[in-house]
């Protein structure tokens, strides 16, 4: 009993593991998303902020 | 650091220095699949036994792997090695090679022993001479110290790739990845090692125990005279061999390295000091050439050189200066033609302090695990600087792959942060490091701390795990600290004093070292799965340079401040309170 109580859990582990993996993958998101241009940061033209129209 | 352990050291600098270059360049030939279009030395001898493996476990070789299938061959590759180390420990009583008669371990204890060997742990509540048969240590701990180290070595080649690759959308094959692994690296070099080993007096036979009668017929035990004494015998230079090349780190017998049937000579204890972190070194330059930058390896191997060494030299420091308890009671602790000097308890005499604080610092920067010496004897200063340096993450220079993992997880992290200082889009070699990547590494980062924290907390709020420590007090606190950043770092090092055979420790422990494996590697392979998709952008004025001093520098502080940020209040309520306590 106590044998099977231990694979149980190791394998509900490797379940969590699993979905982990599946939980990863939504991060990074589809392949054809990361062909997209990279815009850089300071390339980029940015709105005038309330600040700089002030000064 | 006295001037023999100084000149031990500066030996172990000078043999690495001549064999971890052409042998990171070797691992990079067979696993440089883009450059070498799988053709690598010793195809004539390797091919076949590769070919009818793949054969036989119905692999398609020239196939890759997307990084999502890549880590789930991973887990299913676990799951099966879990299941045979556990149904071998609870059947051992009944199979054959069981000279000396051991019963089937307890179902708690085998699930603990196969998660430990599994994840490249190798944590060992129980003695291996006593608790495990010949077949077991053979078949099943044995084969498990070639794979896991295997599997740890393929998820490095592949997140390498991740970065190398210009596009694209696979990471290579899991299974090729750690047939190559085996049959080309770690089965060549450990066998000469075991030879190596073997000729230095290390115990290599199928023996039972061996009954021998003591020459000195005074000597007592227990106020009873010792007539005779069992001698346990097995296959031990084989295991041994892989042990420390792999960076497994169990032993053999219950005492491990400092056991001289395991390590007999301050020659074998060299070889296996050597051995230790011989491939976690090679690997910066397996790194460099298949980035093709050698000088971005280069960093890499500096970071960890540089915490490695100040670890070594801050350990040494505190044993070799000795021990202010024994002071008091007015021990000789001083160097001289008899004794190595310094804090002498649990420390084996062939090796001396300087040599146990080198193997310390040396076992806990990997993720081996292995002991010459007994850490809950060192000094509170001394016995932290290993824990610190399994908080660290265990990258300097960290297990055979994953070591190397993790080292690159912290640059992400370092180019990140001097993005955000120079107020561009951070890019690590030509790629840009973006908000999945980012969330990915945050993942990794947390992961290790929680099963450390978490179980540590449990463990002194409740109390009947509390009845297996030494003594309830700050260095009791150092003990529950040391076993679980040992098991969440995939370590297998201990304090040894802590009684770890209970079910509370069996199973958190376990746990914590699953949570180490796998809640580690998952983001970081899927940081290579991400990296790979995408195309290099050309280096311009604006770029963070990777590969000079300055980010080296960036790296090893990125490196201190998270472990510090994270462990300092547990630390100074330890070993940092115990220190100034005395």
């Amino acid at each position: 009993m106590t044998d099977l109580l231990v694979v149980l859990v190791t394998l509900a582990f490797f379940a969590v593991c699993a979905g982990y993996v599946h939980l990863c993958d939504r991060v990074i998101g589809p392949d054809d998303l990361a062909a997209a241009p990279v815009v850089d940061a300071v390339a980029a033209p940015v709105a005038p902020t309330t600040f700089d129209k002030a000064a | 650091m006295s001037p023999q352990g100084l000149l031990q050291f500066a030996l172990l600098l000078l043999a690495l220095a001549l064999t971890a270059p052409p042998l990171g360049r070797y691992i990079a030939t067979v696993h440089d699949h883009d450059r070498t279009k799988g053709k690598a030395p010793g195809d004539r001898l390797f091919r076949p036994v590769e070919k009818a493996i793949y054969r036989i476990s119905g692999i398609d070789d020239t196939k890759e792997q997307r990084w999502n299938v890549y880590a789930l061959a991973l887990l299913a590759f676990s799951i099966v090695s879990f299941l045979a180390v556990y149904v071998i420990q609870r059947l051992q009583g009944s199979l054959p090679f069981n000279p000396t008669g051991v019963k089937g371990v307890n179902p708690w204890g085998a699930f603990s022993v196969a998660v430990s060997f599994m994840t490249n742990t190798n944590w060992q509540w129980y003695g291996g001479e006593g608790a495990m048969a010949h077949l077991t240590q053979m078949v099943a701990l044995g084969v498990q110290n070639f794979v896991s180290c295997a599997a740890g070595l393929a998820i490095c080649v592949a997140i390498i790739r991740g970065i190398a690759r210009r596009g694209g959308r696979t990471l290579g094959n899991f299974w090729v990845d750690m047939v190559r692994s085996t049959t080309r690296i770690l089965l060549p070099i450990s066998f000469v090692f075991a030879l190596a080993l073997v000729g230095t007096g290390v115990v290599q036979n199928l023996h039972g125990y061996t009954k021998a009668t003591p020459i000195d017929a005074t000597v007592q035990v227990a106020g009873k005279v010792v007539s005779a004494q069992s001698i346990p015998g097995g296959p031990v230079a084989s295991q041994e061999a892989i042990k420390q090349v792999g960076t497994n780190g169990g032993g053999f017998y219950n005492a491990n390295s400092a056991h001289p049937f395991e390590n007999p000579t301050p020659i074998s204890d060299f070889l296996e000091l050597y051995a230790i972190v011989v491939i976690p070194l090679a690997l910066t330059f397996t790194y460099g050439s298949m980035v093709r930058s050698k000088r971005q390896g280069g960093v890499l191997l500096a970071v960890m050189m540089a915490i490695w060494i100040g670890t070594t030299f801050l350990t040494s420091f505190a044993e070799t200066g000795g021990n202010k308890e024994l002071t008091k009671l007015g021990v000789d602790q001083s160097v001289s033609a008899t004794q190595s000097g310094g804090n002498t308890e649990g420390k084996e005499t062939r090796f001396g302090t300087a040599s146990c604080a080198q193997w310390a610092a040396a076992t806990t920067g990997t993720s081996n695990g292995s002991v010459n010496c007994m850490h809950d004897s060192f000094t509170p200063l001394g016995g932290s600087v290993p824990m610190i340096h399994m908080m660290l993450g265990e990258v300097s220079p960290g297990g055979v792959g994953v070591g190397l993992m993790g080292v690159l997880i912290n640059a992400l992290l370092a180019v990140f942060i001097a993005g955000l200082m120079v107020g561009r889009t951070p890019e690590y070699l030509g790629k840009k490091i973006q908000a999945a990547e980012m969330k990915l590494v945050v993942l990794y980062i947390v992961a290790m701390p929680l099963a450390l924290l978490s179980f540590a907390a449990a463990t002194v709020l409740l109390r009947s795990p509390l009845h297996s420590l030494q003594t309830q007090d700050a260095h009791g606190l150092s003990e529950v600290l040391y076993n679980y950043a040992s098991a969440a770092n995939n370590n297998g090092s201990a304090f040894a004093y802590m009684g770890t055979g209970t079910h509370w420790y069996t199973i958190t422990q376990g746990i914590a070292m699953l949570v180490g494996r796998f809640f580690l590697i998952i983001p970081a392979l899927a940081i290579g799965g991400s990296l790979v998709r995408k195309r290099r952008v050309p280096v311009t004025s604006g770029t963070f340079p990777t590969d000079n001093g300055l980010f080296a520098g960036m790296l090893i502080g990125v490196i201190v401040i998270i472990a510090g940020l994270t462990f300092f209040p547990a630390l100074a309520l330890g070993p940092i309170l115990e220190h100034f306590s005395h």
